[in-house]
C-alpha cells in the first residue's frame, strides 16, 4: 500500500528538469555571490595568529555577550510590543488599516542616523548604552512582527467556536491563539533576532566601546585598525553563533496546521486604542524627524524644505550633492533589487513546491545572508570579482544585487511558510485527473504564495530604499542612493543641511509607505 | 534543457553586469573617498578640462569612506580597482605603503610645495591638500555668558571651562583620532595625564562628528560651546549661512589645538596605464584643479593658488602645526586608542 502510494506520488511529480531549472540558478547565485566571496576573503586573510589572539582576547567574549544580550532583549521587547497590535490588525478591518501597516514599514527604513536622533530625543540624559539600543531596535523591527502576524492565517472560526463554548479571552489566547501562532511567531522572531544580532548602524551611533556588537567590531578591526585577519575570525564567530542560535530556535518550530484566513471583524474600541498607542510609539521618531526638518541652528525655519532639492547654495557655489538624482537612483536601485529578489524567490518557491524535502534546507539557508557581515561580504566580493571576464568591482549592478541578497530572505521565508498550507492531495488529484504536473502545481501554488510574495516584494523594496551599510561598503560609479546622500548632508558644516537631510528622510519614508501601500492593496485584492 | 536555462541566465547576468573598466588608455579610473563629488561641481569641470587637453576620460570610483577605501586598496594591491587614488591621509598612509599599494611617483610640481608635507609622502605619493582638525567655539555663547573662549590646549583643562568641551571617540571618528594625535604631538608622554585632566573637567565623548557638531554643540541646540571640528568649519558657516558677507563667522577656531591632516594622491600599482596615471597626478596638483579644492572638499590646496575671500577672512591656517609621521601613527595608534579608552572609560 505504502509503496503503491509512493509510486503514484512519484508519477505525479514535476519532471526532473523543472526541479533543476528552479533549484540551480538560486543555488548558483547564493554560492557565487555569498559563499565563495566570503570563503575567498577568509582564506586570503585568516592566520593562526589572528585566530589565537582573537579567541584569547577577553574583549571578543565581552562583545559576543553584549551582542547576544541586546539582541535577546530587543527581540523580546519587539515581540511583546508587536504581538497584540499584530493580532488586532490581522482580525479587524477599519479605515486606514493599510496606512497603519505601511507606516510600520516606513519606520523600518528610517536612516539609522535619524532613528538614533529620534531615540535620543525620547530618552534624554541617557545617550548611549543598552536601553537606547534596545528601544531603537524595537521601533525599527516592530514592522516585522506586526506585519508578519497581520499577514498570517488566523484561526478565527476556531476561536469563535471556543468563545461560544464559554472560553474567556485570556484562556482563548493561551490555549488556541498562541499555540497556533507559535510557528509564525518563532519564524518572525528569528528574523528580528538575526537583525539585532548583526546590528551595525544603530550600534555605531548609540553604542560605546563596551556596548557594541560583533558586526561593529568586525568593521572596527577591518576598516579602522586594519587587521583584516582578526576581522574575518570575528565574522566567523558571528556566523557560527547566529547559525547555532537559529538552528535551535527554528527547531522549536512545529509543523504549521493548515488553515485558511478567517474573516476580519470591525475593530472594537479597546483594540482601536491599542492600535493608536502602538502607532504613536512607532511614529515617535518620525515626528522627531518632522520637527528636526524645521529646525535650523536651533531656530524654527522652513529653509530645509524650500532648499530641499537644491544642488547649489547660490550661483557659483555648488554642493556636489543632487537629492533629486538620488531619489531617482534609489527608486531604480529598489526596482532592480526587488526584481532580483522576487525572481530568486519565485524560483525557490517553485523548487520547494516541487520537492518539499528541500523546503527546510532552503528556509535555513535563506537566512544565511542575515548572519554574514556586510564588511566581510563587501570585501569578499572585491577580491572575488576582480579578474576579467568577471571584474565587476565597479559594476553599477553590484549595489542592487547586494540589496537583493539582503532582501531575499524577507520575500522567500513568508512564501515558503505559506507553502506549508498547500494541500498536496489536491495537487496529486489534479495530476491524476490528467493535468501536467507543473501546471497542476502552478494552479495550486500560485493562490497560496501570491499574497506573501507581493507583501514580501513591498518589504524588499523598502529594505533596498533604506539600505546603507552594504551600499557604503561597495564601490560605486553611478549616482548615490538617498540614504547615502542623507548621510553626506549630515556630515557637512553649516547651513540648513541637517534640516534638508531630515526632509529627505521624510521623503524616503513617504515613498516607502506609498510603495508598500500599493503592493499591500494589490495583494489584498488577490486575497478577495 | 536545464543546461540551456543555466547558460541563458548566466549569460544575462554577464551581459548585464560587465560594464566599464576597459584597459584602453583613453580612460582612467580615479579611486576616491565618498565625499569627493562624482559630478556637477567645479572639480568635475576641471577634470573635463583634463579630458579636453589629453583625450583621457576620468571615471570617478567612489570606494567608501577613507578607511574603507584604503582597506580595499590593500586587499587589491597589485590588481587595483582603478589607476589613481585620491585622498589617502597621513593617518592611513603607512598601512598602504607597507602593502605596496602604490607605484612610487611624485609630481614634479611638488618641489614648490611645503617641504614638510612632501616629505611625509616619502617619495611614494604626492600631497594634494591639507586640512586642520581644531577645537571650534560658539562665539555668541561665550559673549552671552561673559566668558573669554580658551586660547590654548592647556586652557581646556581650566575649571572655568568645565563641562563645555565635546570631542569624538578616536577609535571610531577621524577628527576624534586627529585630536588625540594633536595632544600626543604637542604634549608627548604628558598626553595621558592631560586627558585625565580633560576627563576631570567633564569632557563629553561622542561616537562621531555629527553627534558632536549637530547634537552637543550649542549652535545646534546642545550644551557644549566647544567642539572638535575642522579649521575650515567657520568659513563654511559663513558661506553656507544666511549672510555670506558676514564680517565675523559665528564660530571661531582655537589655533593651538589644531592638528594637520594631509591627503595624498598616488599611482596604484598594477595599473595598465602608468604614464597616463602620472599625467593625471600632475594635473591634480596643477593650479587648474587645486583652485577648486577649498569650496568642494573643505580642505586647503598644496599649490600656491588664490583662496576665496571667505577663507581669507574666516579660516585659520596655522603656520606649522606639529605632525606625527605616518609610521609613528601606524605603530602607535592601536595602543594610544586603547590607553585613551582606559583613561576616559
Amino acid at each position: 500500500m505504502g509503496r503503491a502510494m509512493d509510486r503514484h506520488h512519484r508519477l505525479n511529480q514535476p519532471p526532473r528538469w523543472f526541479i533543476s531549472a528552479t533549484t540551480v540558478p538560486p543555488a548558483v547565485i547564493a554560492i557565487g555571490f555569498v559563499i565563495v566571496p566570503v570563503a575567498m576573503l577568509i582564506v586570503h586573510a585568516i592566520s593562526i595568529d589572528a585566530i589565537g589572539s582573537t579567541f584569547a582576547d577577553s574583549r571578543t567574549w565581552e562583545v559576543l555577550g553584549f551582542t547576544t544580550l541586546q539582541a535577546t532583549l530587543s527581540t523580546l521587547a519587539t515581540v511583546t510590543l508587536g504581538i497584540i497590535p499584530g493580532l488586532i490588525l490581522a482580525r479587524s478591518h477599519f479605515r486606514g488599516r493599510q496606512l497603519v501597516l505601511s507606516m510600520f514599514a516606513a519606520v523600518f527604513v528610517m536612516p539609522t542616523v535619524v532613528m538614533a536622533a529620534g531615540v535620543r530625543a525620547l530618552l534624554p540624559g541617557d545617550p548611549d548604552g543598552l536601553l537606547p539600543i534596545v528601544l531603537a531596535h524595537t521601533l525599527f523591527n516592530l514592522a516585522i512582527i506586526v506585519r508578519g502576524i497581520a499577514a498570517a492565517p488566523l484561526p478565527t472560526e476556531l476561536e469563535r467556536a471556543a468563545t461560544v463554548l464559554g472560553a474567556r479571552p485570556t484562556e482563548l489566547f493561551r490555549t488556541i491563539t498562541l499555540p497556533l501562532l507559535r510557528p509564525t511567531l518563532l519564524g518572525l522572531s528569528a528574523v528580528v533576532f538575526a537583525l539585532c544580532f548583526t546590528s551595525f548602524g544603530i550600534i555605531r551611533i548609540l553604542g560605546s566601546a563596551t556596548a557594541t556588537t560583533i558586526e561593529v567590531e568586525i568593521w572596527r578591526e577591518t576598516i579602522i585598525v586594519g587587521r583584516v585577519d582578526r576581522g574575518v575570525v570575528l565574522a566567523l564567530i558571528q556566523l557560527v553563533t547566529l547559525a547555532l542560535a537559529l538552528v535551535v530556535w527554528l527547531n522549536v518550530r512545529r509543523q504549521q496546521a493548515p488553515h485558511r484566513h478567517g474573516h476580519r471583524q470591525p475593530i472594537s474600541r479597546r483594540s482601536a486604542l491599542v492600535i493608536t498607542a502602538s502607532c504613536a510609539l512607532a511614529t515617535a521618531p518620525l515626528l522627531a524627524l518632522i520637527y528636526g526638518s524645521f529646525m535650523v541652528n536651533g531656530k524654527l525655519s522652513a529653509s530645509g524644505w524650500s532648499n530641499l532639492l537644491d544642488t547649489s547654495i547660490r550661483p557659483g557655489l555648488r554642493l556636489g550633492i543632487d537629492p533629486a538624482q538620488a531619489i531617482v537612483t534609489s527608486l531604480t536601485t529598489a526596482s532592480i533589487a526587488t526584481g532580483f529578489a522576487v525572481v530568486l524567490a519565485v524560483l525557490v518557491i517553485a523548487s520547494t513546491a516541487a520537492s518539499p524535502q528541500l523546503g527546510r534546507a532552503i528556509d535555513l539557508s535563506a537566512m544565511l545572508p542575515l548572519g554574514i557581515s556586510a564588511v566581510t561580504l563587501g570585501l569578499g566580493l572585491l577580491i572575488t570579482f576582480d579578474v576579467p571576464p568577471v571584474d565587476w568591482r565597479a559594476s553599477s549592478l553590484m549595489v542592487p544585487l547586494g540589496h537583493a541578497l539582503i532582501a531575499a530572505p524577507f520575500v522567500i521565508r513568508p512564501a515558503i511558510g505559506a507553502l506549508s498550507t498547500l494541500n498536496r492531495q489536491q495537487v496529486d488529484a489534479a495530476s491524476t485527473l490528467g493535468a501536467h504536473p507543473v501546471r497542476a502545481l502552478a494552479h495550486s501554488v500560485i493562490p497560496v504564495v501570491a499574497v506573501p510574495l507581493l507583501s514580501g516584494a513591498g518589504f524588499a523594496a523598502a529594505i533596498s530604499l533604506g539600505e546603507f551599510g552594504a551600499t557604503s561598503m561597495l564601490s560605486r560609479s553611478g549616482g548615490e542612493t538617498l540614504p547615502i546622500v542623507i548621510e553626506r548632508l549630515l556630515s557637512r558644516t553649516g547651513g540648513d543641511f541637517r534640516a534638508r537631510a531630515y526632509g529627505l528622510s521624510i521623503i524616503l519614508a513617504s515613498v516607502t509607505m506609498g510603495i508598500v501601500v500599493a503592493l499591500d492593496m494589490s495583494s489584498n485584492r488577490r486575497e478577495r | 534543457m536545464n543546461n540551456r536555462f543555466l547558460a541563458l541566465s548566466l549569460g544575462i547576468l554577464l551581459a548585464g553586469t560587465t560594464t566599464g573598466c576597459s584597459n584602453n588608455v583613453d580612460e582612467l579610473t580615479l579611486v576616491t573617498y565618498s565625499s569627493f563629488p562624482a559630478a556637477d561641481t567645479d572639480l568635475n569641470d576641471a577634470l573635463a578640462e583634463f579630458t579636453e587637453d589629453t583625450g583621457i576620460t576620468v571615471n570617478i570610483l567612489n570606494a567608501g569612506d577613507t578607511g574603507t577605501m584604503v582597506t580595499k586598496a590593500v586587499l587589491a594591491s597589485g590588481n587595483p580597482e582603478g589607476d589613481v587614488m585620491w585622498g589617502i591621509d597621513n593617518t592611513l598612509l603607512s598601512r598602504a605603503t607597507t602593502a605596496d599599494v602604490f607605484e612610487p611617483y611624485v609630481a614634479d610640481a611638488a618641489s614648490t610645495f611645503d617641504a614638510q608635507l612632501v616629505g611625509l609622502g616619502d617619495g611614494i605619493v604626492t600631497p594634494v591638500d591639507f586640512g586642520d582638525v581644531c577645537v571650534n567655539y560658539d562665539r555668541s555663547w561665550f559673549t552671552d555668558n561673559g566668558l573669554e573662549p580658551p586660547n590654548s590646549l592647556d586652557e581646556l583643562t581650566d575649571p572655568a571651562y568645565k563641562g563645555l568641551l565635546a570631542v569624538q571617540h578616536p577609535g571610531t571618528s577621524s577628527p576624534g583620532l586627529a585630536f588625540l594625535l594633536s595632544t600626543i604631538a604637542r604634549l608627548g608622554d604628558g598626553w595621558a595625564s592631560y586627558w585625565q585632566e580633560l576627563v576631570d573637567n567633564d569632557v563629553l565623548v561622542t561616537n562621531d562628528w555629527e553627534e558632536a557638531y549637530y547634537g552637543a554643540f550649542t549652535r545646534a541646540g546642545g550644551d557644549r560651546p566647544l567642539v572638535v571640528s575642522y579649521g575650515s568649519s567657520p568659513p563654511f558657516e559663513v558661506l553656507y549661512g544666511d549672510n555670506p558677507n558676514a564680517s565675523v563667522a559665528p564660530t571661531g577656531v582655537i589655533e593651538d589645538t589644531c592638528y594637520r591632516q594631509i591627503e595624498f594622491a598616488g599611482v596604484l600599482r598594477g595599473t595598465e596605464a602608468s604614464d597616463e596615471a602620472r599625467q593625471l597626478v600632475d594635473f591634480l596638483v596643477s593650479s587648474t584643479f587645486q583652485h577648486h579644492i577649498p569650496l568642494n572638499l573643505y580642505v586647503f590646496p598644496v599649490a600656491d593658488v588664490e583662496l576665496d575671500q571667505a577663507f581669507v577672512d574666516h579660516a585659520v591656517i596655522p603656520e606649522t602645526p606639529p605632525a606625527l609621521t605616518p609610521t609613528e601613527i601606524d605603530t602607535g595608534r592601536a595602543e594610544w586608542v586603547e590607553q585613551w579608552i582606559d583613561i576616559t572609560g
